[in-house]
């Protein structure tokens, strides 16, 4: 056999480079257990948002608007605005010549308003002249089409980049592609697993393509299928030399393959997408344990997808490169197009069995005698399908005339302006839609200046910017004397977290930020014994179900209980979760711990951790017992281990250890227990990121106060309420928590920062940075639960006893709250159900949280429309519909602009990544989204498929962002309104490259609102355009934006 | 044995059955293709009557063969109308067996009605589909039940009748012939038979119902087509149940 082996380092680094670039529009997918919300499309969004919405067409086969019938129902509900409608078409004629005697605006005016298919359609084998005989119901003239015509046609629908089986697979409907995905996920499956199957892969410690490739050499399963693997795999031990090998076997020019790469990793975008997060996550567990890139992805899908090819050749004769396809299609020109229209689903229903027939006998002279048979039909098909569409608008336009006067060539250049219109079309209404929202939150503002608060107010609650809070907020308000603020729920501090008996570290702060801190939490006081006995116990029974042969004694011997939780879960589930919650100890009394160590203090816990590594060493290695060791002998071994001393120790003299005995003890105890400078120096390090400095400690407070503009006034109680949310059988829980937090509940960051803020060193700071906290202020951290609405305190066992006077009102109001909110939430879950006592609604809620049956727990971000950067008094009369995140800013806090910088940078990015997720999971859920839930298999405990194998699903569940089939989230882009001086907001804006990218770019619509000046500017068609504030504000604005 | 042969061609035997096809094929018009699929099996149980000739065994092997390669070949039909007389030649081929163990004309006629009579009906419903679609073939215009409801339910019904289900008649009626042959060999390639036709039944109506439907608005069956269906299925199940009680 040739060797193709290769030997070039630079030839493998071109490789891989191709690769990793070629996967870039393919977005990150995050482990389920942190659901990140993200665009779709953010590997495009370099691009303006029109072009990546095409090109995401083009690559995902997805749809990037929403159809043309659901933009009318909106028009009719009036959640469109007309006139930007009218505008959008006018737009697109002004570069359009007047044609005939035809009004276009009205025509295509009408087109949207009225028609609820496409009026124009892709002709293959008519033309205009075909379009206007059908308008004048005169017979077509005979046309011969020429076989190159086919053969050139075939070819356009066969695309140059696409995989070579793709194009096998619509001329001959072999459904390669379908057994190439089987066959890849499984070995992914395989080879991903994160403790989700109970035998795993051997040899994964040797990466993705090893691995695999050492099974797959013996596979037997493959073997059967008559797919000889192995012989593809012996030319090469690498993946990049595999992937040149089959780039070759297939015959794709070099200058086309980062294309074809882009075009095969595509095909399941979903593991792809896992599989890059995967390769750039170093902190990641099973990346460090099993490493895994998209090279060795792409070679595995290049070598069965080359072995299948050749196996449908030697038992099909299908051709198997790309040189063998396009000649046959030259050669077979007929029999292409015959091939190309039935299995592309394109053939003419009346003669789908004909040419299914003549497909399978394979018959030239049978072919011959078809084709002109279905050509003239299909001819004529396309054009009276065509006339006729254009024969209902012209009706519906009043056109009539105008288009039956038409000439051949006015109509042709009629169906190419429609055509083009309609693929654009999508754009127009959505700028319409977001006109009608824009213009209704705008007029809904209060720019007058806030006065004064004359009394303290109660409380202050800083809540999470999630559009969730928004109710809350409102109701909370409305309760009592309380003022809110909004702020990213990590509080602005990025902190790495280590829980109670965790082994691992959180990351709580947006995706975007690497934490520096890290904060561990202890627990004050514990029962050992009541924790172990339940571990053990539900150890046991995972174990049961999980085995062999168990399960089917497991379901003999214990069934009934199962039984029992199936039945309790189903019918009762508040009252029995409630009662299991009982079985499982509380969780004990915890503190945080925030403070850095000295380097004293690291120093001695290492020298602990190392002294009592060498007692286990000497118990592991040599039998030895704690009790026969003097504490020199462990101080000298340590000593000796660390080579800050040399010589034989009194250990190996006292216990009688030859020198080579001791050497190799000392040996171990540097390599495999780990007692050496290096690992000390690690350890070192390690201990330095736990905790903060007072100076750190003081500058996070401050920058958290003044971002939200809180830096006098302050109430007795400050409340940092960080949010999450709780659901039964729900891998999208964590979709639901807070984004700011990196998909994790928000509660440790509030504790933290009250932690912090209770400080009396850390006031004394703030108090020389002007941030005058009066000391009878304490900070309360709290946790907002999105499900139920309920409003918990927590870390209340350190709160001064003169405070506890008023913890009853405290918590009276926040419940009062509560309930308001649940009543509000419940009737959008269920509109058709009244729910006006608030106790209903808000046990409704905490039912919801508790059922593993309910697949729509809450609705979570969806319906998100706008981010407000600003004073709460500019909406705090609005009934925001829970639509609109909330960031607090005054920009007389801000005068260099540096904390709106970090507002934009931060939290509004995170915000338009939720938008897009919502907006793309809503435009197209099958492809963009996750369809339903009802079908979702858990992936290797990281991701969810449909049924028991597809793609990894990405994006949200149809049960997140639709009602009954129907969009129930609006899809529009963010509206970011920012309440500051123009020329301030505008340097912010353009001194943070990643958000004057998404502006310039068309991600984000923007609008600066100037209350002083009593004016707006709206980024558009590239500029900022100026606008008076509406005149008329009303003083209460019940009615939603 | 002339007459057993003609026999052969009315009660589809392989290769003669291939006449039986290319007619139903032949033949557009969904009432006439409908009442050809019904009539023409019960011709051959009048020759084989009149014969008076005790059937061979060889004829029930045959006959059994025939109803497997139909059963298979339905598997990758799409078109509903040819679908249905493969349905029907695999199904009625199978009275070959009541014939060889001497069942009287009339429970032959019956056994006929019981298994053909739904697949006829899918015959008619290959007419609406082609009226809407141009066709009624399978996989070419997916998503009918979301896009047309009704049409989908009678489809489902009428299949599932076709395929001998319960509680339609065509169910007793296999296992009534189950219980005739009452031979290892020939009650496992009937069961297998008929695990087929459910299987060949599923893609079939997963080429219909499922995926996403056309962009273009079609009307669903109108209300008195639906109710005459369903009272047409539910009068042959009733019936069935009846007459499989009494025989009972």
């Amino acid at each position: 056999m040739e060797c193709h082996m290769i030997h070039s380092l630079g030839e493998r680094l071109r490789i891989r480079t191709m690769v990793h670039v070629a996967g870039e529009p393919i977005p990150y997918f995050w482990p389920m257990r942190t659901f990140i919300h993200h665009n779709p499309l953010h590997g495009l969004e370099h691009t303006s948002f029109t072009k990546a919405v095409a090109e995401g067409t083009r690559l995902f086969r997805a749809r990037g608007y929403l159809p043309r019938t659901t933009h009318q129902r909106y028009l009719a509900k009036g959640t469109v605005d007309p006139k930007a409608l009218e505008q959008q078409v006018s737009r697109f004629l002004a570069t359009e010549q007047p044609l005939a005697d035809l009004n276009l605006h009205q025509l295509l005016m009408t087109i949207l308003r009225e028609c609820p298919q496409p009026v124009s359609m892709k002709l293959t084998l008519a033309n205009a002249q075909d379009v206007h005989d059908m308008l004048h119901e005169k017979a077509l003239q005979p046309r011969e089409t020429p076989l190159t015509q086919l053969s050139d046609l075939v070819k356009s629908a066969l695309s140059k980049h696409a995989p070579v089986y793709t194009g096998v697979d619509s001329l001959f409907g072999t459904e390669i592609s379908s057994i190439l995905n089987e066959l890849v996920i499984k070995s992914c499956l395989d080879f991903f697993d994160e403790g989700q199957s109970v035998w795993q892969m051997p040899g994964r410690s040797k990466g993705l393509f090893a691995s695999w490739s050492a099974i797959a050499r013996r596979n037997l399963r493959l073997f059967i299928r008559g797919l000889h693997v192995k012989q593809i795999l012996e030319v090469d031990d690498t993946p990049e030399g595999m992937i040149r090998y089959v780039m070759n076997e297939l015959g794709v020019p070099e200058d086309v393959w980062m294309d074809y790469f882009t075009s095969e990793l595509t095909q399941l975008h979903g593991w792809t997408g896992f599989i890059r997060w995967r390769s750039s996550a170093k902190h990641y567990y099973w990346n460090r344990h099993y490493p895994a890139d998209l090279v060795d992805y792409l070679a595995i899908r290049l070598v069965l997808g080359l072995a299948l090819l050749r196996e449908h050749a030697q038992r099909a004769h299908t051709p198997r490169s790309v040189p063998e396809l396009i000649r046959f299609v030259d050669d077979h020109p007929a029999e292409a197009f015959l091939r190309h229209e039935f299995h592309s689903q394109q053939v003419l229903p009346e003669l789908a069995l004909a040419v299914e027939d003549v497909l399978a006998t394979r018959h030239k002279n049978r072919i011959a005698r078809l084709l002109p048979n279905y050509l003239a039909r299909k001819r004529e098909h396309e054009a009276r399908s065509q006339a006729s569409s254009l024969r209902v608008l012209a009706e519906k336009s009043d056109s009539a005339l105008a288009i039956h006067q038409a000439t051949p060539a006015d109509l042709n250049q009629l169906l190419d302006l429609l055509s083009r219109f309609e693929n654009q079309e999508g754009y127009a209404w959505l700028y319409a839609e977001e006109a009608h929202y824009m213009d209704r939150l705008i007029h809904g503002l209060n720019i007058s200046l806030s006065a004064k608060h004359e009394k303290r107010s109660f409380a202050q609650v800083m809540f999470c910017i999630d559009v969730r809070s928004e109710r809350i907020r409102r109701h909370l308000e409305k309760v009592g004397d309380y003022q809110t603020y909004g702020i990213a729920g990590f509080f602005g501090i990025p902190v790495g977290f280590i829980g109670l008996d965790k082994g691992s570290e959180t990351h709580l702060c947006p995706v975007v930020v690497t934490p520096k801190n890290l904060v561990l939490e202890l627990a004050i006081a514990r029962s050992t014994d009541d924790q172990a006995f339940v571990s053990v116990v539900e150890q046991i029974v995972h174990e049961l179900k999980t085995s062999v042969l168990s399960p089917f004694i497991t379901v003999e011997a214990i069934g009934l209980l199962f039984g029992f939780d199936m039945f309790g879960k189903s019918l009762a589930p508040l009252a029995y979760n409630r009662w299991r919650s009982r079985l499982h100890p509380d969780k004990p009394g915890t503190r945080l711990l925030l403070d850095k160590l000295t380097r004293e203090q690291a120093d001695s816990i290492i020298r602990s951790l190392q002294r009592s590594m060498i007692v286990k060493a000497v118990g592991r290695e040599l039998d030895i017992q704690r009790e026969k060791l003097t504490d020199d002998m462990i101080r000298e071994l340590r000593e000796t281990a660390l080579e800050t001393r040399e010589g034989p120790t009194e250990f190996a003299r006292h216990f009688k250890l030859d020198s080579p005995s001791e050497d190799r003890f000392i040996e171990r105890l540097k390599n495999v227990y780990r007692i050496n400078q290096r690992y000390a120096q690690i350890q070192l390090e390690r201990l330095g990121r736990i905790g903060f400095t007072l100076d750190e400690q003081a500058h996070f407070v401050s920058q958290a106060l003044r971002s939200i503009g809180l830096t006098e006034g302050f109430s007795r109680f400050v409340l940092l309420a960080g949010h999450g949310s709780t659901s039964e059988n729900n891998p999208y829980e964590s979709a639901l928590d807070c984004g700011a937090c990196g998909g994790n509940h928000g509660l440790i960051n509030a504790r933290i920062i009250a932690q912090i803020a209770n400080k009396p060193a850390v006031r004394e700071r703030l108090r020389a940075q002007n941030i005058l906290i009066p000391d009878d202020t304490w900070f309360i951290p709290a946790f907002h639960n999105t499900t139920t609405d309920e409003l918990r305190l927590h870390d209340l066992d350190l709160l001064p006893p003169s405070y506890l006077v008023y913890m009853e009102r405290l918590n009276n109001e926040l419940q009062a709250a509560s309930r308001l909110c649940a009543v509000e939430r419940m009737q959008s879950l269920e509109p058709d159900t009244p729910h006006d006592d608030p106790m209903d609604a808000y046990r409704l809620a905490r039912r919801n949280a508790m059922d593993w049956s309910q697949v729509r727990p809450e609705w979570g971000l969806a319906r998100n429309a706008a981010f407000v950067i600003g004073r709460r008094h500019m909406t705090d009369l609005m009934n925001l519909e829970g639509r609109v995140f909330l960031h607090s800013y005054d920009h007389h806090q801000d005068p260099r602009g540096r904390l709106l910088e970090n507002i934009l940078a931060g939290p509004l990015v995170v915000g338009q990544w939720i938008n897009m997720e919502h907006y793309f999971s809503a435009v197209d859920n099958d492809h963009y989204g996750s369809g339903s839930k009802a079908y979702h298999n858990i992936a290797g405990r990281f991701g969810v498929m449909t049924g028991n194998l597809s793609d990894l699903r990405t994006g949200l569940p149809a049960q997140t962002v639709l009602r009954d089939g129907e969009p129930y989230h609006e899809p529009m882009r963010l509206l970011t309104l920012i309440e500051a001086p123009f020329p301030h907001a505008r340097t912010a804006v353009e001194n943070v490259a990643k958000i004057k990218h998404l502006v310039y770019n068309g991600w984000l619509r923007m609008v600066i609102v100037d209350s002083e000046q009593g004016s707006f500017h709206r980024f558009e068609d590239g500029e900022w355009h100026q606008y008076p504030m509406p005149s008329s504000t009303p003083a209460i604005k019940e009615i939603p934006a | 044995m002339g007459m057993l042969a003609t026999a052969g061609l009315f009660l589809p035997l392989f290769p003669l059955s291939m006449v039986f096809n290319l007619l139903a094929k032949k033949l557009h018009h969904s009432w006439v293709r409908c009442s050809f699929l019904l009539l023409w099996p019960h011709v051959g149980v009048f020759l084989t009557s009149a014969a008076h000739v005790k059937i061979p065994e060889i004829v029930v092997v045959w006959a059994m063969l025939t109803s497997s390669i139909y059963a298979l070949r339905l598997l990758t039909i799409r078109d509903l109308g040819l679908w249905s007389a493969f349905l029907v030649t695999s199904s009625s081929a199978l009275s070959w067996i009541l014939l060889a163990h001497g069942t009287d004309e009339p429970t032959v006629h019956l056994f006929l009605v019981w298994t053909t009579f739904p697949a006829g009906v899918l015959t008619l419903l290959a007419e609406p589909l082609s009226r809407r679609f141009g066709s009624s073939y399978a996989g070419l215009h997916g998503g009918l039940a979301a896009s047309l409801p009704r049409l989908s339910l009678m489809l489902v019904t009428t299949t599932l009748a076709a395929i001998a289900t319960p509680p339609f008649p065509g169910f007793f009626a296999l296992l009534g012939l189950l219980r005739t042959s009452a031979e290892w060999p020939v009650i496992t390639l009937l069961t297998l038979v008929w695990i087929i036709w459910s299987w060949a039944a599923a893609r079939m109506i997963q080429g219909f119902l499922a995926g996403t439907p056309a962009n273009r608005v079609f009307n669903d069956m109108k209300g008195a087509p639906v109710l005459t269906h369903a009272i047409t299925l539910g009068l042959f199940a009733a019936s069935g149940l009846y007459m499989t009680w009494n025989a009972t």
